[in-house]
């Protein structure tokens, strides 16, 4: 796929977002007389601009007046960062069930794997880092982190 | 004029006692701690402060307060700067062209010039606090909903300087920065909005969670993708002090983000955020050369760091001259006065002087500090850059979640910011800047209020927006800051020189 296409398949998903806006706004009635745009003004200025914006920008990707980036998307490429997205969702899951310090270490170590580094110094860098920053906040700055089921009563 | 400096040496003399000399250090090595992190903020580092003044002089207690909110100015530019992450609302503007200065070897003196730009703001403006609070303080209450609402579209009106090469992206991330703005219950009218039945949602999307996960995340899951596929250019080591040319070049920057953050600062609602684009914007205008904003100018980074500090002092007009708090960071300052028993207002003056008088003193003093305190730090920031990206990112990522779970409690939140990061992903891919969406986020709530009060104190007429000088003049500046590109272009074509 080219970058044009790339362009203009962006700019439709937005078209969409804005259609999707748009209809969230039927529902939105203002009971009060004195307030002559209701909460369904602001919302439908701004998805009525997405979608012209989203209509110029796929003629003027067409009409060649912009030309695009140059460059060249592989589908290896969408892997990895997926991958750690993935891995990030399940992290904040597990946040409060397992506790800060462990969900953190097993992000991080996990993470580091993906990432090439090798286990050993992975593993040691994140221990130190989760129980450390715990320890900063937890207990020096007073900001509440989960302690998790092991940990609790700490 | 006499008896100002006569009240400011005494200031200085409460200010210098050993004992505030030291809470004026805590406060500011707390505050820049917290400015660096990502998601926590002045708001929380103040309420983290709060049981640590119970006991103390309201003067000491102040001291440490102020001296811990502009040390939180002064680092969350580090983080926007190294790694793209800006680690407060007002540092977003200031990745722009921190972040490119940082990949291309200049990161020293990005964070120089930050140091030094707030120090020049901050100084200057606590000038501008002592011997203008009154006269600023009387124009800035003449400003109604319908000044709000001029203000924001100028402000909105500066997506123009984040565009890059596509107008029309950067402005559909605006739009989709004041959707987001729109989810929650909308205030005037208590209907819920776009909340889907999520309780969570009721009351909006914070600007930190949309922040975090356009910048933190997306920056983080870009990174890999382009070590994965081996196109991550290497930092080249460069010079870790500023040169003096840099310098000078920054100067009418900083001067200019001073003046423009002081006074935004001062309006209450409009803060050091809002500042920070409206300089950036006006910097790049008023610039021979402002392609080279967005790819590492200096200036760039010059200018909004400057307002961004200058905007924090300004923020404390209101509070000491009328009691009343501009932001939720003074807000709190004004609960913690009035637990150790001070009055802010027009009496404080008279019935405090030790604690007014004495806290702008420590103003000076914490900026002095700061700045003492922040330069020698910028050769021990920049080998921050030396760690290998594969180890730093997964920690950035766990730093950021704290900055987004440990405030709120809410896993809602941090899901959102995942997700936020994801479309952060894919909106940078595809060349969509995500600095407008922040300016969205911000602005979006407050325009809007401003335009629906407007609107019923005119009784639904829309002819406020021109009949009152201010919001008219507000307008024109809006026009103009947007369609200034073109016309400059056009301008620059009809005398026959190339248009860029």
């Amino acid at each position: 796929m080219t970058e044009r296409t790339h362009d203009s398949v962006a700019a439709l998903l937005v078209a969409a977002a804005c259609i999707a806006y748009l209809r969230g706004t039927q529902g939105l009635q203002s009971p009060l007389v004195a307030d002559p745009l209701g909460p369904s003004a602001f919302p439908m200025i701004l998805g009525w601009s997405g979608l012209l914006l989203a209509a110029v920008q796929i003629i003027l990707v067409w009409t060649g007046r912009i030309s695009p980036e140059d460059r060249p998307g592989s589908i290896g490429g969408y892997l990895k960062p997926l991958a750690l997205f993935a891995l990030l969702v399940v992290y904040a899951l597990v946040l409060e069930p397992a506790g800060y310090v462990l969900a953190t270490f097993a992000f991080v170590v996990i993470s580091f794997l993906m990432l090439g580094e090798p286990l050993w110094r992975g593993g040691l860098i994140a221990a130190g880092f989760s129980t450390g920053l715990y320890y900063l906040f937890v207990k020096i700055l007073k900001i509440n982190l989960p302690a998790g089921m092991l940990f609790r009563g700490w | 004029m006499t008896e100002v400096f006569s009240s400011l040496a005494y200031g200085f003399s409460v200010a210098l006692t050993p004992t505030n000399l030291m809470w004026a250090t805590v406060g500011s090595i707390i505050g820049t701690l917290i400015g660096v992190l990502p998601g926590i903020g002045p708001v929380s580092g103040i309420a983290i402060l709060i049981p640590v003044t119970y006991g103390m002089n309201p003067a000491s207690a102040m001291i440490l307060l102020t001296a811990m909110y502009y040390g939180t100015m002064y680092g969350g530019s580090t983080t926007s700067i190294l790694v793209n992450v800006p680690g407060e609302a007002s540092s977003v503007v200031t990745t722009l062209d921190g972040y490119q200065m940082a990949r291309q070897g200049r990161a020293g003196p990005a964070l120089a010039i930050a140091a030094i730009g707030s120090f020049v703001a901050g100084t200057f403006s606590i000038v501008g606090l002592m011997l203008f609070a009154v006269p600023i303080i009387s124009l800035a209450l003449r400003f109604g909903p319908a000044e709000y609402f001029g203000l924001m579209l100028l402000g909105l009106s500066s997506v123009t300087s984040l565009a890059g090469k596509s107008l029309v992206k950067a402005m559909l991330s605006m739009i989709l920065g004041l959707v987001v703005s729109t989810i929650g219950v909308d205030l005037s009218t208590g209907i819920a909005r776009y909340t889907f039945g999520i309780p969570q949602l009721l009351d909006g999307v914070g600007f930190l969670v949309v922040a975090i996960g356009l910048f933190a995340i997306s920056e983080v899951l870009l990174a890999v993708e382009e070590i994965a596929t081996a196109k991550r250019e290497a930092i080249p080591v460069g010079r870790v002090w500023l040169a003096w040319k840099d310098f000078v070049e920054s100067w009418w920057a900083m001067i200019r983000g001073t003046v423009i953050g002081f006074y935004i600062g001062v309006l209450p609602a409009a803060g050091a955020t809002i500042a920070s684009f409206i300089a950036y914007d006006v910097e790049k205008r008023l610039a021979k050369d402002p392609s080279r904003f967005g790819k590492g100018d200096i200036r760039g980074v010059a200018s909004p760091e400057s307002a961004n500090n200058a905007a924090a002092v300004g923020n404390m007009v209101p509070l000491l001259t009328l009691g009343l708090p501009g932001s939720s960071t003074t807000a709190i300052m004004l609960g913690a006065l009035m637990m150790l028993g001070i009055q802010p207002g027009p009496l404080m003056y008279q019935k405090n002087p030790d604690v007014f008088w004495g806290l702008i003193a420590s103003m000076y003093l914490g900026n002095t500090m700061l700045l003492i305190l922040n330069l020698p730090l910028v050769g021990l920031w920049v080998k921050i850059l030396a760690i290998p990206e594969r180890i730093l990112y997964p920690l950035i990522l766990g730093v950021s979640v704290i900055g987004v779970y440990g405030v709120s409690g809410s896993l809602t939140d941090l899901l959102l910011a995942c997700g936020f990061g994801l479309l952060g992903y894919y909106m940078r891919k595809h060349d969509y800047p995500v600095a407008p969406a922040v300016l969205g986020v911000v602005l979006g709530s407050l325009m809007e209020q401003s335009l629906r009060q407007a609107l019923v104190l005119s009784d639904g007429s829309f002819w406020f927006l021109v009949q009152r000088p201010i919001s008219l003049v507000l307008l024109i500046l809006s026009a103009v800051s947007l369609a200034s590109p073109y016309l400059i272009a056009a301008f620059r074509k009809f005398q026959g020189e190339p248009a860029f």
